[in-house]
């Protein structure tokens, strides 16, 4: 188990090593000049004296190798530069906006588990009933909206009109930012908090909570007909017991590996929910990066988000082992 | 200087106004009339302003004077400094240049030395004295090289500019500062009868000595950055927010009587509230969570009837499209009917209606109103007149000339310029003229037209400081093209030749027409630029809560005497 | 929750289960009684009318749609009318001729863009399942770093590098959509490659590609086929969300997504612009969903 996690921990260095190496030369592959693009040259001619003074401050004149050579030493030494378009450290845009990122997936994933796999129970143990029909089609079209369409409808129905009516402030729900910050636990919404929460937790939450039930459902209806099944039902126990105490942690597997990716996504790209509902966290600024040539921002922040994501992928084939003794880690892989 | 918004990125900037003559004497043709009058009966109100309609799309790259250059960041740079000198807009139609941090400043005859005299008296928000010294200092630190900021060439204006910006001088040499005597004296490195509205530019804003102090001067907008201005940072910027409070320092009523400045700001608190959408923005607003929204575009209609706006402003800025005179097909002389008929053939009204839903003002010019020296109607082309377009695109083709491949129309992507460019299109086809949209990444697409890939080509401008100068040499000057503004790599000696002039000549009637006469010859003789529309004012605010909301001609709010209603 | 989301991405490190029960070992290849399961499923049939009613718009778009893609009339902004069925956008344009021109776009982008990340992901993962070793450690790393990097970053810079178009979109949703599959492959071929009749080929001297090709792939190809529909469904979302960042198809190309993103704002005074286009796409992922449902049914006898 041990050896287990640390050669997995050390597989993590190769992936990330890779994926911002990649990401280093995909920057210089990418047309027009970043130096311009600093001073403003999406919007206008630049002076050459600017740009020239550009090039010299971040070194963007050096031959690209040594360029990335100087990256990976700062970088190593958790230096992860300044942004080349508002000249504050990385290191601080990554705390603040991880925060938020982390904060808001917390919630989009816990509705996720919460409603998906209750849902997806209930449908599968009432296979064919009205309910079970519903689930399938509701899930459905929930997961056929354009996430930023679902965002600025809710945003109508649950702030704008409120509003609009006179109703009083508490039942108003905030359309944008990220609120009072009193947050208690680190992210538990306290007071006025949760009404800046919900709207953008429910919609980041909304595909993903769709196809976690239609996959819960799914799992539980294989499992259900499993012999092992059969078998404790013989044993005379309960269908309750049944379904809770075998059925649910071996239908879990699948489901585990979906919240696993979600969590991935939850961080690094939940653009979408993030612009719609000017929640500013990591995935929002990683796309500006890219489009404003801050190559500092795009790094760091996707260093962060491909260690956060291999470390989540460590803790989700670890739960294996725990839902399902039969699996031994380590096995399967590279085979 | 840039306008840092996703609806309509564009060129922008301006010269810090802070004039509150300007909104209650201007605009005296429409309803903020009757605003304004409210506002003087009611009891002015302190309280918590949150604005939504700054900040939309990105955070503020920048709130250091030295370093910004984006129109939306200037509101706030706006309130935290105060200039040598601002603008006396009371008369839109003849915008006055004044002094204000300076008492006085004045010339030689050749416009080569300028003179600031230096008020008694006022005070960073840190309680150090604003000498002629801080002026210096901040001069020295926007010319760094190290600090290079987007706007930093405009030092080039001052002697030994040049040097200091390319690291071979440790001080501009053209400026000499003597605190005892409170003055500034500044030498140019070229005459320039309008450095006074250049010196009221944020870049030449002043500095204390706390500022000397920071190992790291990028690091001064990151913290709590002193300044003369009526307000200051409350707490550090985030991306999230900028908030904003009155700076104890700062009394209004030091400057001239004129400037009709409070003692201190009205409001308690500002905050300046990002938002990443346009629509968030506005639906944040409607949903009563903020004070202001930038109108989205598409939602003109819509906010005009259900809230109060700033559309009646005019902000210092022309959207038109460039032709390139270097072009086989549409340049030269031989081809002025071609562009003639060109420039005829859109419908500029229609293009207002459909895209802006009326949120612009059609244009007569690529100068704007606002600007001293203004003038309507130079344009002679510019009325949509399908007739005489098709009168002229006719004689042109009977003297042997054709359109073999469409002509490209060239727009920047994803800034809203497409419909425009469709319209134009459709227009274009009506009278025979065949013609195709060539959209271009944002990124690259300046610095392709600078170096000439321009055909018919999209272009915007807001002034960096309100000087006809700022319209004519750099975007159609011949120094500007091959890598500057002039997209048309427009070229003419006429044209050079007025512009020198009128930039030399101290008279303000004199040079206005000398400026007006260049842009006829551009416009009318060459016909190098195709004018659509100038900008508009494009904030919503909610009236009933707010008092003395205005945006004046230079795009910026005047944050000191915004009050809230009881 | 994301961009995209094309059922399950895939599954991590030795599970294969997870297109939502379908067990592998006990497929077996594609029978007649399929399209007899598939029939009784009767969402499923209606997600097939409703794609068939898709593809026939798409074709016969020209003599569908009254107007032009680009011609405009003078009335901005209009509700649904008798001239206007869909109403009018906000250059005058006709709504009603610019979704269904805009089908045309939506099959070609969602089928092609599918059938690339198909042939990556199959070949990737045949590559890596069936050799082993050192080339699937290659491929799983592979996947790996771009399952790490978000997808939206790889989108912006495509985007930017080959211009904004219907086949920059179909480069995108290709390069990026092929990770899933990729590993769903993988999987499939590694417990499949244990199995008898597969030995037993070996045993008889087949070649290796003929192993794959007539063996192992039919069998692994069912997950795939049920994945594969709903993706299809699920890049006319994806088209939508890089529309709204921007980095979409590029004007006046009439597709859906760019129509509703650029809807978005009017949703009170101009609600006509987002919903008939929103319609188009939410019926055709729906469709596309229902399908593979009915597939997945029809396709493993073990769930009647």
């Amino acid at each position: 188990m041990t050896s287990y996690i640390i050669r997995r921990l050390l597989l993590i260095i190769p992936t990330v090593f890779v994926a911002l190496s990649f990401l280093f030369f995909l920057f210089f592959l990418l047309p027009g000049d970043p130096a311009s693009l600093i001073a403003g040259g999406a919007n206008r001619a630049i002076d050459q004296g600017v740009l020239d003074r550009i090039n010299a401050r971040y070194g963007l004149n050096d031959p690209i190798p040594v360029q990335f050579v100087h990256y990976w030493q700062r970088t190593i030494q958790w230096d992860l530069g300044e942004s080349f378009l508002n000249r504050r450290s990385v290191n601080e845009i990554l705390g603040e906006r991880s925060i938020n990122s982390i904060r808001l997936g917390i919630w989009a994933i816990l509705i996720e588990i919460i409603v998906g796999i209750a849902v997806g129970l209930l449908a599968a143990i009432r296979r064919y009933s009205i309910a079970d029909k519903l689930t399938t089609i509701i899930t459905a079209g929930a997961s056929a909206v354009p996430v930023f369409v679902l965002g600025f409808v809710l945003q109508y129905l649950f702030a704008v009109q409120p509003n609009k009516l006179g109703w009083p402030e508490w039942t108003k729900l905030r359309t944008s930012g990220l609120g009072p910050d009193t947050w208690t636990f680190f992210f538990i919404p306290t007071g006025e908090q949760w009404r800046y929460l919900i709207l953008p937790a429910i919609t980041l939450a909304s595909v993903s909570t769709a196809l976690l039930a239609r996959m819960t459902r799914g799992s539980m209806l294989e499992v259900l007909r499993a012999d092992y099944m059969r078998t404790a039902r013989s044993k005379g126990l309960g269908e309750r017991d049944v379904v809770i105490r075998h059925g649910l942690r071996n239908a879990m597997l699948p489901v585990v590996t979906l919240i696993g990716i979600d969590f991935g996504t939850v961080i690094g790209v939940a653009v979408l929910t993030e612009t719609t509902f000017s929640w500013p966290g990591l995935g929002s600024e990683i796309v500006q990066a890219v489009g404003q040539r801050d190559l500092p921002v795009l790094l760091g922040l996707t260093l962060a988000v491909v260690l956060a994501y291999a470390l989540i992928n460590l803790v989700v084939d670890l739960s294996y082992a725990w839902f399902d003794p039969r699996i031994r880690l380590g096995e399967g892989e590279n085979s | 200087m840039r306008r840092q918004r996703k609806g309509a990125k564009l060129l922008a900037i301006i010269l810090g106004l802070s004039l509150v003559a300007a909104a209650c004497g201007g605009d005296d043709d429409d309803d903020g009339d009757e605003a304004t009058q409210n506002t003087a009966e009611e009891a002015v109100q302190g309280g918590e302003f949150i604005d939504l309609g700054t900040f939309v799309g990105d955070p503020p790259e920048h709130i250091d004077p030295a370093l910004n250059s984006t129109l939306d960041a200037y509101q706030v740079v706006n309130s935290l400094y105060d200039g040598l000198t601002d603008i006396d807009a009371s008369d839109p139609e003849n915008p006055e240049i004044v002094p204000q941090v300076a008492e006085s400043f004045e010339s030689n005859d050749d416009a080569t030395v300028w003179t600031f005299t230096i008020r008694d008296g006022l005070t960073f928000s840190d309680g150090t004295p604003v000498l002629p010294s801080s002026f210096e200092r901040a001069w020295n630190r926007a010319s760094d090289p190290e600090l290079a900021g987007d706007y930093s060439y405009l030092m080039n204006f001052i002697e030994g500019g040049a040097e200091r910006l390319a690291g071979e001088a440790d001080t501009l040499s053209g400026v000499v500062a003597d605190d005892d005597a409170m003055t500034l004296e500044v030498t140019l490195s070229a005459p320039y009868s309008n450095f006074d509205a250049v010196a009221g530019f944020q870049l030449f804003f002043p500095m204390p000595e706390a500022v000397e102090e920071l190992d790291n001067q990028a690091d001064w907008e990151n913290g709590l950055m002193i300044g003369n201005g009526p307000f200051m940072l409350e707490t550090e910027r985030t991306d999230q927010e900028i908030v904003l409070v009155p700076n104890p320092e700062w009394d209004g009523t030091k400057y001239d009587e004129a400037f009709g400045l409070p003692e201190q700001p009205y409001l308690d608190r500002l905050t300046f509230r990002v938002s990443a959408d346009p629509d968030t923005s506005y639906n944040a607003f409607e949903a009563g969570e903020g004070m202001t929204a930038q109108i989205p575009p598409g939602r003109v209609e819509e906010a005009r009837s259900n809230h109060d706006t700033t559309l009646d402003v005019h902000i210092l800025g022309s959207y038109h499209f460039d032709i390139n005179m270097t072009d086989p097909v549409l340049g030269g002389e031989d081809n002025k009917l071609l562009r003639q008929a060109i420039s005829q053939a859109i419908d500029r009204d229609e293009i207002n209606e459909a895209v802006y839903e009326g949120s612009r003002e059609v244009s007569t010019g690529i100068t704007p109103p606002g600007i001293p020296g203004f003038e309507e109607g130079i344009c002679e082309y510019c009325a949509y007149d399908a007739e005489a377009a098709q009168e002229a695109f006719d004689e042109w083709t009977a003297a042997g000339n054709e359109i073999t491949e469409p002509l490209r129309v060239q727009y920047n992507t994803g800034a809203g310029h497409e419909n425009v460019v469709a319209i134009m299109i459709d227009n274009l086809s009506a009278i025979g003229i065949d013609a195709a949209e060539e959209p271009i990444d944002t990124e690259t697409y300046f610095t392709q037209l600078a170096d000439g890939a321009c055909t018919i080509c999209r272009a915007g401008w807001f002034a960096d400081y309100p000087t006809y100068d700022n319209f004519m040499y750099d975007l159609y000057g011949s120094d500007a093209a091959n890598g500057g503004n002039n997209y048309s790599q427009y070229s003419s000696e006429k044209f050079d030749d007025l512009v020198a002039q009128a930039k030399e000549t101290t008279d303000p009637d004199e040079q206005a027409s000398l400026f007006q006469e260049a842009e006829g010859v551009m416009l009318n003789d060459d016909i190098a630029a195709i004018p659509l529309n100038w900008y508009l004012g494009d904030y919503a605010y909610n009236g009933d809560e707010i008092a003395n909301f205005t945006q004046t001609n230079f795009g910026l709010i005047i944050w000191e005497t915004v009050s809230l209603k009881s | 929750m994301t961009l995209t989301e094309p059922a399950a991405p895939g599954a991590i490190e030795g599970s294969s289960d997870f297109t939502g029960g379908l067990d592998i070992a006990a497929a077996r290849p594609l029978r007649v009684d399929v399209w007899r399961r598939f029939k009784r499923n009767r969402l499923a049939m209606v997600g097939l009318v409703l794609v068939v009613l898709l593809v026939l718009v798409a074709i016969f778009a020209p003599w569908i749609a009254p107007y032009g893609i680009t011609e405009r009339s003078s009335d901005f902004r209009q509700g649904p009318s008798s001239d206007h069925w869909f109403g009018t956008d906000g250059i005058g344009r006709d709504v009603f001729s610019r979704v269904v021109n805009g089908a045309r776009v939506s099959v070609r982008i969602g089928f092609l863009a599918t059938a690339m990340s198909l042939i990556l992901g199959l070949v990737l993962g045949c590559l890596g399942g069936y050799f082993g070793g050192i080339t699937d450690t290659l491929v799983m790393r592979l996947t790996d770093v771009f399952l790490a990097i978000p997808y939206t970053v790889l989108a912006v810079a495509i985007a930017t590098v080959v211009g904004r178009s219907i086949n920059s979109v179909i480069l995108i949703i290709g390069l990026t959509g092929w990770l899933g599959i990729a590993r769903i492959v993988r999987a499939s071929f590694l417990s499949l490659k244990r199995l008898e009749y597969v030995e037993a080929a070996h045993a008889l001297g087949f070649s290796r590609s003929r192993i794959i090709m007539r063996h192992i792939l039919p069998n692994a190809l069912q997950p795939i086929i049920v994945y594969g529909t709903i993706a299809v469904g699920s890049v006319i979302l994806t088209e939508a969300a890089l529309s709204f960042l921007g980095v979409g198809v590029q004007e006046p190309t009439p597709a859906w997504g760019l129509m509703v993103a650029q809807g978005k704002g009017n949703l009170v005074n101009a609600p006509h612009l987002m919903f008939f286009p929103g319609a188009a796409i939410f019926l055709t992922v729906l469709a596309f969903v229902f399908i593979g449902d009915g597939l997945r049914d029809a396709l493993d006898p073990k769930l009647k």
